[in-house]
């Protein structure tokens, strides 16, 4: 049975791909096809054309939250196996985690306080 | 573990009748391939019959039709739609970052299939019951802001990337509340399968009150529901496809069956969290069972919860507005992960304590 | 209106400046002070700081050519009085060049670069004279009445490089941008992006370039103008009752106030008198269009936030006044109903029925609007602090309308300078406090509530009144003696005002629209410094802009 598992997880995101390349190729079969001229393949900017490089560096703010959320990803990827044995293990294992999860809400206080979750 | 077809004993008798001429192996493997066709054609209904509901129950919500035309009652409307997008010219823009251009919808619509893979829709319907199915739902429902960023940073353009980037920012954000959530579904099942989850809800009490996870866990439901929606980019969460103030965020060059990709995972997405929800909440499949037809109910005890779920995200669409931006993050991480927390402590401490 | 203090500020203002200055009272009692030009911006500096005129109402010019001079026309407007005042400056035609006024009264920004563009007079110490309505290598000035038209087109080239933005005021220098897009001005991380005549939410066609730093806004050029028909000068050749259906199509939302405007101006001028059920049906169509205005602009705020089921509530609404348009004068947006002397035809049966049931249901409609809209938290958090309109920002760039009294400034046209039958109903003017896009959107709710109270009792009475002739004498070829008049009117965008001046003939000399949007739209960067791209589309549906208006 463990076999059969894994062989519908290898073949599975096989037929999607199949699927959606398919639809595309039939697509491909049935579209019109005329000419490209620079104003249709130019970038849209309601009419107008665009000035400026388009590749902008980005804001610091998307890294800060990238930031505060690859902590509290680290905190549910152990949260994880204690949920699903939290069952069998009882008080002890409670009151652990309460105390871990209190140490990341001091963080997330930490960064509130800070401004890094501010969008600026 | 149970297998697609398995309670009709179909998969016997499919995989011994295909052996006969081919390896085993082969046989096996074509078996999987036709199941998970179906489930792709599944997803294609779904989107397409969604497409319509949502038109129609918009429409009606706003003192107005809806598609009314082709077809009786305007049904073939999202079948048009499919066919003008498919013979709608592709334009490619010059500049693009063409690998990550073509790519993007691909990624999309491959996060909002791989979901459909544990989804159980029945007791012995489900494509494949990993043991892991909620984390590996969460995963990949995930990855498809990763196929947004994709779109929006290959098409040369500024709006599409300042689309693209939003939209990163509020999954990323939205991701904390909507797991911490889940884990309180998951505390009480004692299990991350999703089989599991539903057969733990089983039951009634006093005789009329299901044994849902929504009794015990409202808070849990209500944060799941709406980070639900930021996930996948509904109202009020649509930022990154804002079309008031982005035009269209990171659609705006896509046109043609490319867009159609993006509209059909959209539409997917948009089904997976309401079943999802229905998984993890609702009781999933279960509810009363009649002698017409006994396997069919179970799906759709399942398809009538998931279903009502969705039209309540479309009324939300029509009712609610955007938030901004910062509004939206502040949302996310001042109200949603304490409170989820607390969600937390609360049902951790009853499962730990009083079972 | 009449000036106040006349013999006082006659005295005075011959006193202080002597010869430059000459004093004369016309019939309409507004005082009119004839200026040499090189007094000019003395006098307005005069004018606005000793005798409180501080706000400029209008800035046009009119070409006097049998005379062969231009004449700059500023017309100043004390709010609180109130109190207006013209000062006229005859200019050479073959030069016409006088000082600008932007360091008096900064909204006279865009009203010179618009006499410039239409009149070809040039405003020394202008920061940026350059054309607003037409492209920037357009030959010629309209406006001059030897003004010859031929065939001329826009070349194809980049809008950026042009004047249609203008750059040369301040920020936006694109040309010190290096090949990786960094600015050479320190500040590497902005970009510019261009909501442009085609984008979903602009009302429009309007283009702003909006320089962003990631979401927030750091400066914002507004370019308009791709509406420009030349309605000012088409006029010009038409007679004078052909005049009214071009006044339908400046905002072509509020028509019955435009044409209400140009018909009062008309009628002041001809002396035309006007029977008491006309005028009763003239302000009753007017409130009637205001509700349907700002109904759109109250959907259109909400459908620019996201909420896209209000607006189609309102189009529901919408339907119903236009149904009632429609049983008056057949047109539904583009009514063309008043006309000079009175209106077209009378009301027919079944008209005031149908309006006192839509009355009885409005206020429902309303709460409606309430429910699903002004209550809805998000909303709120949208429009409330967001933008903070200051009385002295408001003051500075002239600012009429909703978002005048939005900052707290009581200044109703209909209360203030009562004109038609206004100053014999019972209403009241909504206040604002903050200045916010949350009050821009309140007010107009408020107001609505308000009209409905006037064309209640507008109906009571009419049915009280008894029928009666609509329209007054008016001969059949209509010629005004030569002269000017000026009236201006709350509209639902702001103070509308129509300057006519008639050379006695068939067609009118000139006809000016004072076009409230266009005034306003000028504090639009101001405005939105500082905040994010959301909050720069909520802003700018608080102006509830109609680019037919603005462009003419």
């Amino acid at each position: 049975m463990l076999q059969q598992d894994y062989l519908t997880l290898a073949v599975y995101p096989l037929v999607i791909i199949g699927f959606s390349v398919f639809v595309l190729a039939l697509a491909w079969v049935l579209r019109a096809k005329p000419p490209k001229t620079p104003l249709k393949q130019s970038a849209y900017e309601c009419g107008v054309p665009t000035r400026g490089e388009t590749w902008v560096r980005f804001r610091v703010a998307y890294y800060l939250y990238a930031l505060v959320f690859v902590v509290f990803d680290v905190e549910i990827i152990f949260l994880y196996p204690w949920a699903v044995a939290l069952k069998r293990l009882g008080l002890f294992a409670y009151i652990e985690a309460i105390i871990f999860i209190l140490i990341l809400l001091v963080a997330l206080g930490y960064a509130w306080k800070e401004g890094a979750l501010e969008w600026k | 573990m149970p297998d697609v077809t398995q309670g009709l004993g179909a998969y016997e008798v499919i995989v011994g009748w295909l052996s006969g001429f081919t390896p085993h192996w082969l046989a096996e493997v074509l078996y999987r391939v036709g199941a998970g066709l179906l489930i792709l054609t599944l997803i294609s209904t779904l989107a397409l019959v969604l497409v319509y509901i949502l038109r129609k129950v918009m429409g009606h919500m706003q003192c107005r039709l809806g598609p009314r035309v082709t077809g009786p009652f305007g049904l073939l409307q999202t079948a048009a739609d499919a066919v003008k997008l498919m013979q709608k010219e592709d334009i490619i823009p010059t500049n693009v970052d063409r690998f990550l251009f073509i790519l993007a919808p691909y990624v999309v619509f491959f996060s909002c299939g791989m979901i459909f893979m544990v989804l159980p829709l029945s007791p012995t319907w489900i494509l494949n019951d990993l043991e892991v199915g909620v984390l590996f739902f969460v995963a990949f429902g995930s990855l498809a802001s990763f196929g947004l960023l994709m779109g929006g940073f290959g098409s040369n353009n500024k709006y599409s990337l300042v689309g693209g980037m939003r939209s990163v920012a509020q999954v990323v954000s939205y991701e904390v509340p909507m797991v911490l959530a889940i884990l309180g579904a998951v505390m009480l099942a004692g299990s991350l399968s999703m089989h599991q989850i539903v057969v733990a809800q089983e039951g009634m009490w006093l005789g009329f009150i299901p044994k849902w996870f929504i009794f015990l866990q409202p808070l849990g439901f209500v944060i799941y529901f709406l980070c639900g929606l930021a996930e996948t980019g509904q109202t009020p969460f649509d930022l990154p496809e804002g079309e008031s103030e982005l035009v269209a965020g990171y659609n705006t060059e896509y046109s043609g069956m490319r867009f159609a990709l993006f509209f059909l995972a959209e539409f997917g997405n948009l089904f997976a969290i309401s079943a999802m929800a229905t998984t993890l909440f609702l009781g999933g499949w279960h509810g009363p069972v009649f002698s017409f037809l006994p396997w069919l109910w179970p799906f759709v005890w399942f398809m009538a919860k998931a279903m009502a779920l969705t039209f309540c995200m479309m009324w939300v669409r029509s009712t609610w507005l955007r938030f901004r931006i910062d509004q939206m993050m502040d949302f996310a991480w001042k109200i949603l992960v304490p409170l989820s927390l607390l969600n937390i402590f609360i049902t951790a401490g009853e499962v730990a304590i009083i079972r | 209106m009449k000036t106040k203090d006349v013999e006082k500020k006659k005295a005075a203002l011959s006193k202080r400046f002597g010869e430059a200055v000459t004093v004369t009272l016309p019939k309409d009692g507004i005082l009119e002070a004839v200026v040499a030009p090189p007094q000019v911006v003395e006098v307005l500096r005069a004018l606005k700081e000793d005798y409180d005129f501080h706000q400029l109402h209008d800035l046009t010019a009119v070409d006097y050519i049998k005379d062969n001079q231009i004449t700059v026309v500023y017309r100043l407007m004390n709010l609180e009085k109130p109190d207006m005042m013209v000062v006229k400056v005859p200019l050479d035609r073959s030069q016409p060049e006088v000082a600008t006024a932007t360091d008096v009264y900064p909204a006279a920004n865009w009203l010179e670069r618009e006499v410039y563009d239409y009149f070809g007079v040039k405003f020394t110490g202008h920061p940026n004279l350059t054309r607003i309505m037409l492209w920037d290598g357009f030959e010629g000035h309209p406006f001059r009445k030897d003004f010859q038209a031929f065939d001329q087109a826009p070349p194809d080239y980049d809008p950026f490089e042009t004047a249609y933005v203008d750059f040369s005021e301040g920020r936006l220098q694109l040309t010190d941008v290096s090949s990786n897009g960094n600015r050479g001005n320190g500040s590497p991380r902005t970009f510019i992006l261009n909501f442009g005549p085609q984008h979903p939410s602009t009302h429009g066609v309007f283009r702003a370039a909006v320089e962003l730093d990631g979401e927030t806004i750091v400066d914002l050029k507004p370019v308009i103008g791709y509406l420009h028909r030349g309605l000012e000068k088409i006029v010009e050749n038409r007679t004078w009752a052909q005049v009214i259906p071009y006044t339908d199509r400046t905002d072509y939302l509020a028509t019955m106030n435009n044409n209400h405007v140009y018909v009062l101006a008309v009628e002041k001028l001809a002396g035309i008198q006007v029977p008491p059920r006309a005028e009763l049906i003239r302000v009753l169509m007017a409130e009637l269009n205001r509700i349907h205005s700002h109904l759109m602009a109250i959907g259109c705020l909400g459908l620019d936030c996201g909420a896209i089921t209000p607006f189609l509530y309102v189009w529901r609404e919408r339907e119903k006044i236009y149904d009632l348009f429609e049983m008056v004068c057949g047109g539904r947006l583009l009514t063309t109903y008043f006309r000079i002397g009175g209106v077209a035809r009378d009301l027919p049966e079944e008209f005031l029925p149908c309006l006192k049931k839509l009355l009885t249901e409005m206020p429902g409609y309303i709460e409606q609007y309430n429910n699903i809209l002004s209550g809805n938290e998000i909303f709120q958090m949208r429009l409330k602090k967001v933008a903070h309109l200051t009385k002295e920002m408001a003051m500075k760039y002239s600012i009429t309308g909703p978002m005048l009294r939005s900052t707290g400034i009581n200044y109703d046209v209909r209360k203030v300078d009562p004109y038609s039958l206004y100053s014999q109903f019972d209403f009241q003017v909504p206040l604002g406090k903050n200045g916010d896009a949350w009050d821009f959107y309140w007010l107009r709710v408020l107001e609505m509530w308000q009209s409905l109270r006037i064309v209640w009792q507008a109906t009571e009475y009419l049915e009280e009144m008894g029928p009666g002739p609509v329209m007054g004498k008016v001969p059949k070829a209509l010629k005004p003696p030569a002269g000017e008049a000026y009236v201006h009117i709350e509209s639902p965008k702001g103070d509308l005002g129509c300057y006519v001046v008639s050379d006695g003939g068939p067609n009118p000399y000139r006809f000016r629209w004072r076009p409230p949007l266009f005034i306003n739209l000028q504090s639009l960067p101001e405005l939105v410094r500082g905040w994010k791209i959301a909050d720069f589309i909520a802003i700018f549906a608080g102006y509830d802009a109609v680019m037919g208006e603005i462009d003419r």
